[in-house]
């Protein structure tokens, strides 16, 4: 409990910016439940990923 | 079903208390990828801005990548459980140690190129915030 808040404290002070909001799906019963937790990850990672590989192609390192 | 909002603070809260279970794994695994994808258009957008350089950038994308590759296999890994057992607990623990290492010295030296205190400090901002999702995620996994 004690690091966890060491954590929040951390992301707190270095990047505030971060601290973001993640939009989820909740289901009426009030829960979110594993799968949606993960699908709402591969999303974020392919999209992120997708971006990530068309950024490196367009800036190809250049050796002199 | 209705859209709500949580923030990755209280996300972090709750990822790191209490013993390893999946849904704590998922929702750090949903956190991380926030944080990594908010990193990743942070720095795209300042290298286009011309506050940081591209080879700098490129420093940084390709430890953002390593990230998510790491992401994408532990989201298909975890996909399959019902619950984690020993076994897949060391195999997500294998997947996230070197990810964690790379960002760890990301943060610790990869920022040294850059003269301006406070592009340096947003930039070490966005990547602190994702090894902080890194150790909770890592705090959840026991390690």
């Amino acid at each position: 409990m004690g690091l966890a808040l060491v954590i929040l404290n951390l992301l707190n002070t270095a990047a505030p910016g971060i601290a973001s909001l993640v939009t989820l799906v909740r289901n009426k019963d009030g829960t979110i439940t594993v799968l949606q937790y993960l699908d709402a990850a591969d999303a974020a990672t392919d999209q992120g990923l997708k971006e990530n590989m068309d950024w490196l192609a367009a800036h190809p390192k250049v050796i002199t | 079903m209705k859209r709500c909002m949580i923030s990755l603070p209280l996300l972090l809260l709750l990822i790191s208390c209490g013993p390893a279970d999946l849904q704590k794994t998922a929702q750090g695994l949903n956190a991380l990828s926030v944080a990594t994808f908010t990193a990743q258009t942070t720095i795209i957008q300042m290298e286009k801005d011309k506050v940081i350089d591209t080879d700098t950038t490129r420093d940084i994308m390709l430890v953002i990548q390593k990230c998510f590759l790491a992401q994408k296999q532990a989201i298909s890994i975890t996909r399959t459980l019902t619950k984690i057992d020993k076994p897949t607990q060391q195999q997500l623990i294998l997947i996230m140690k070197p990810v964690t290492q790379s960002i760890k010295e990301l943060v610790e030296n990869g920022t040294a190129g850059i003269k301006n205190p406070e592009t340096k400090e947003k930039v070490l901002g966005v990547l602190v915030a994702v090894q902080s999702v890194l150790t909770a995620i890592n705090i959840a996994l026991g390690v």
